[in-house]
């Protein structure tokens, strides 16, 4: 009886959980409050789509390094992703992704955005703030290949290494007032006043005091917008550019030059935008898809493995339903940790540890320590696979189970036995699939890494799903003297005269 | 089963297989998609039918020749060209829309060649890697000495069959590349990737069951025990090959469009994997097995 009890609990157990993960996979989102329990914890549970399936745009930019030393490129680089970042959280668009990859590549992640075109004119139009002096010798004017004279413009300035990475603000302002000089009768001086870091306020005073009496050309854009002569040595680090400013010109100025002046040129090097009619699609598409592979699989197993099929494809239901729930609910890497080592002791040290395993990933998830999984159509066809995958280990145990039973043993025996030799199979078959999913998630550009995710997961949650819950279910049924017949379980006729003596030998079948 | 009596005609299968494949990779070489190649690719959904015609006569007036049209669903269409900076994009679109009529853009793919080169050398790598890890794997898993049939013999027999797996998937997709403009991109490679990882992993099975067997049945001939083992493995191996293959046929069929060549490759590969485990890694232990005894 009390063997009997323990499954009944396990079961019960199961049941609940099949129940939690479903309640949480629901469609439209699901909520879990405990605030009537007095306990300040909320959490509403979405799936995290990709932009493949909401819609949205992938831009990828390259940044223009010349002119700045190896060691700043970094920085530079860091700078602008920053620069960018303030831009792109000005279009609204929720979630947004700004992040640096490579060595000089930033990436811009816009989900669900309505015009893309535009963001792009937004974020191409941070400007470039660079000081540049005259240079003293420049390049003759040369006769190019068809006979016309060529100058370089640009040669005609070098850079001092001063720019908009060196700026800590712009002011716009009127001369007047805050200088206190006499203001002349047409106007009032309108001006942009800069202020520059540490760093700049350093590099300013020693282009100034170096080059007193030569031109310092301020370039926004590439385009001179002033080159004033340089007076004195400018040592409080302040500059003044004035240019007949109207004041909302010097205001637009000096908003442009405050929410992001670019210490570096960037340009847009690819571009992927999914429309959100074809994301919406490839959803629907995907869910059709899925249900019907799960059908066919049914079919088949009840079909070839009768009444154990039927129970391996209730637990491949209890596995899609909880592989999805932790896809919406999310992993972390402690939670990969944890989870992973209470597990593995689970199967080899005592069953009790699995139920840590999963309490420590329940924590987790009130702690809010998860965050959801992206899912892109490639990770949605790696769930799908995985389901197909998910079989694969109570087929192996299945397999295992007839030849236990054509060898005479007990139903029960065989059933323990079976499982027990089957895990090692399982787990060393699901290896080389793991490692694999491992590179993949690591090399693999977005769309991969969800593929990869989902996969991963998938085969670890299944290896779980297929010795519990299966188990549970075929031992539930094991005393019931109806259920137990041999046939059920796809052995045949002949050999069931042997399944009832106690003879626990191997028959060997040559 | 005799199953390996007939080794002949299964190398005579996977040889024909194998040489189509081959040829053709050595002649029309794969189809690189824009992920490698860079280029730009458009989707449109035109509200009404159009004219094929005005869309490249607008292509041909931007100085554009190498460009492919694919039409799909209803006023659907697929225009791959050379990468087009973001201007020339906006600007052929702008025509369209004049001349063919309204639409609206579905997606739009457009790779210069700086991320091409990258994507191209993260698959590299990521082969490399996979194939790495896949021959430690083999190390590991067959690190227990057997005989008569030694842990190298299983090594190199499994290795082979992965090589088969992967010179007929890329060669059906050579073939396919140039008949049809089926293009190769990474979601390929992953799907190549995953398929050596499955096929891996179901060799290891039935060449588990031939080293237990080696040792249950010590008198007996090679031949028979690999057979028996092969009968051993057959059923389950095909069954697990079974559901990932109906689920797959599911995606085929009813998948979205941008992922069908991706689950394409996987369905290919699922199927030389199971087959090669059995109808190729074997055969060539068997084969082995039997040139050394005679040399001795």
């Amino acid at each position: 009886m009390k063997k009997k009890l323990k499954l009944l609990i396990f079961l019960l157990f199961i049941l609940l959980l099949a129940a939690g993960a479903a309640y949480i996979d629901y469609p439209k989102g699901s909520k879990i409050s405990l605030k009537k329990l007095k306990i300040p914890y909320e959490q509403t549970f979405k799936a995290r789509l990709g932009l493949d399936l909401q819609g949205g745009s992938h831009l990828v930019y390259q940044a223009d390094f010349k002119g700045i030393s190896e060691g700043d490129k970094k920085a530079a680089l860091a700078a602008v992703r920053n620069t960018v970042e303030r831009r792109v959280n000005s279009f609204g668009v929720s979630e947004p992704l700004v992040q640096v990859t490579g060595q000089d590549k930033i990436i811009v992640e816009l989900p669900g955005i309505k015009d893309v075109n535009e963001a792009i004119r937004q974020i191409g139009q941070t400007p470039l703030l660079e000081f540049k002096l005259e240079n003293p010798n420049p390049p003759q004017a040369t006769v190019g290949a068809n006979g016309q004279v060529v100058i370089d413009p640009n040669s005609a300035w070098i850079s001092t290494g001063l720019s908009g990475k060196q700026l800590k603000r712009a002011t716009a302002d009127i001369l007047g007032q805050t200088s206190g000089q006499q203001t002349t009768a047409l106007g009032q001086d309108v001006v942009v006043r800069l202020e520059f870091n540490n760093e700049g306020t350093k590099l300013f005073s020693d282009i100034t005091s170096k080059n007193i009496g030569k031109r310092l050309a301020i370039f926004l854009d590439s385009q001179i917008i002033s080159a004033p002569v340089i007076q004195s040595a400018i040592t409080d680090g302040t500059a003044i550019i004035s240019g007949n400013f109207t004041p909302q010109e010097a205001k637009d100025l000096a908003t442009r030059l405050n929410s992001g002046a670019l210490p570096v040129p960037i340009k847009l090097i690819s571009q992927q935008n999914v429309g959100a009619t074809l994301g919406r699609d490839s959803i629907n598409k995907s869910v059709i898809a899925g249900i019907l592979g799960l059908i066919l699989i049914a079919l088949f197993m009840i079909l070839y493995y009768r009444f154990p099929g039927a129970l391996a494809v209730a637990a491949l239901i209890i596995y899609a339903l909880v592989s999805f729930a932790v896809l919406k609910i999310g992993i972390s890497i402690t939670a990969v940790i944890l989870v992973g080592i209470f597990f593995f002791l689970g199967l080899t040290v005592s069953s009790w540890f699995g139920l840590l395993a999963l309490l420590s990933y329940v924590l987790l998830m009130f702690l809010k320590g998860l965050s959801p999984v992206t899912l892109t159509l490639a990770g949605i066809a790696g769930f799908i696979l995985s389901i197909g995958m998910a079989v694969d280990a109570n087929i192996l145990i299945f397999e295992r189970l007839k030849e236990e039973i054509r060898a005479g043993k007990q139903i029960e025996q065989a059933i323990d036995d079976g499982f027990a030799r089957a895990w090692l199979s399982i787990r060393d078959s699901n290896m080389s699939s793991l490692i694999t999913t491992l590179i993949l998630y690591i090399f693999g550009t977005p769309s991969i890494k969800g593929f990869a995710v989902t996969l991963g997961i998938g085969i670890l949650i299944s290896m779980f799903t297929a010795i519990t819950i299966t188990k549970t279910f075929i031992k539930l049924f094991v005393g019931n003297r109806l259920l137990s017949h041999p046939w059920l379980f796809g052995v045949s006729r002949d050999t069931n005269q042997r399944m009832h003596t106690n003879d626990t030998n191997q028959v060997t079948n040559l | 089963m005799r199953l390996l009596n007939y080794y002949k005609y299964l190398f005579a299968l996977s040889g024909i297989v194998l040489l189509l494949g081959v040829i053709s990779l050595a002649v029309f070489q794969l189809k690189l998609g824009i992920d490698f190649k860079g280029g730009t690719l458009t989707e449109l959904a035109f509200t009404k039918s159009y004219k094929e015609d005005d869309i490249r006569q607008i292509l041909n007036s931007e100085g554009l020749n190498n460009y492919q049209l694919q039409t799909t669903g209803n006023n659907g269409l697929i225009i791959k060209t050379e990468n087009l900076d973001k201007d020339k994009h906006d600007k052929i679109l702008s025509d369209i829309k004049a001349k063919a009529g309204d639409f609206e853009e579905k997606r739009l793919d457009s790779i210069g060649p700086v991320i091409g080169q990258e994507l191209k050398k993260n698959a590299l790598y990521q082969l490399l890697l996979v194939s790495a890890g896949i021959v430690f794997y083999i190390a590991y898993a067959f690190r227990r000495v057997t005989r008569p049939i030694t842990s190298w013999q299983f090594g190199v027999a499994a290795i082979i069959a992965l090589l088969h797996d992967l010179l007929v998937v890329l060669g059906i997709f050579s073939i396919l590349g140039h008949f049809k403009g089926i293009e190769i991109d990474s979601l390929f490679i992953t799907a190549m990737l995953t398929v050596l990882g499955f096929s891996v992993h179901d060799t290891i099975v039935v060449f588990d069951r031939i080293r237990e067997n080696l040792k249950l049945y010590a008198g007996q001939s090679i031949e028979f025990i690999i057979n028996h083992s092969i009968s051993q493995t057959l059923v389950r191996s095909l069954n697990t090959s079974l559901t990932v293959l109906f689920v797959l046929l599911a995606l085929l069929l009813f998948g979205g469009e941008t992922i069908k060549y991706f689950v394409l490759a996987l369905f290919i590969g699922i199927i030389t994997g199971t087959y090669s485990s059995i109808f190729v890694a074997s055969p060539i232990l068997l084969l082995w097995q039997k040139w050394r005894t005679r040399r001795t």
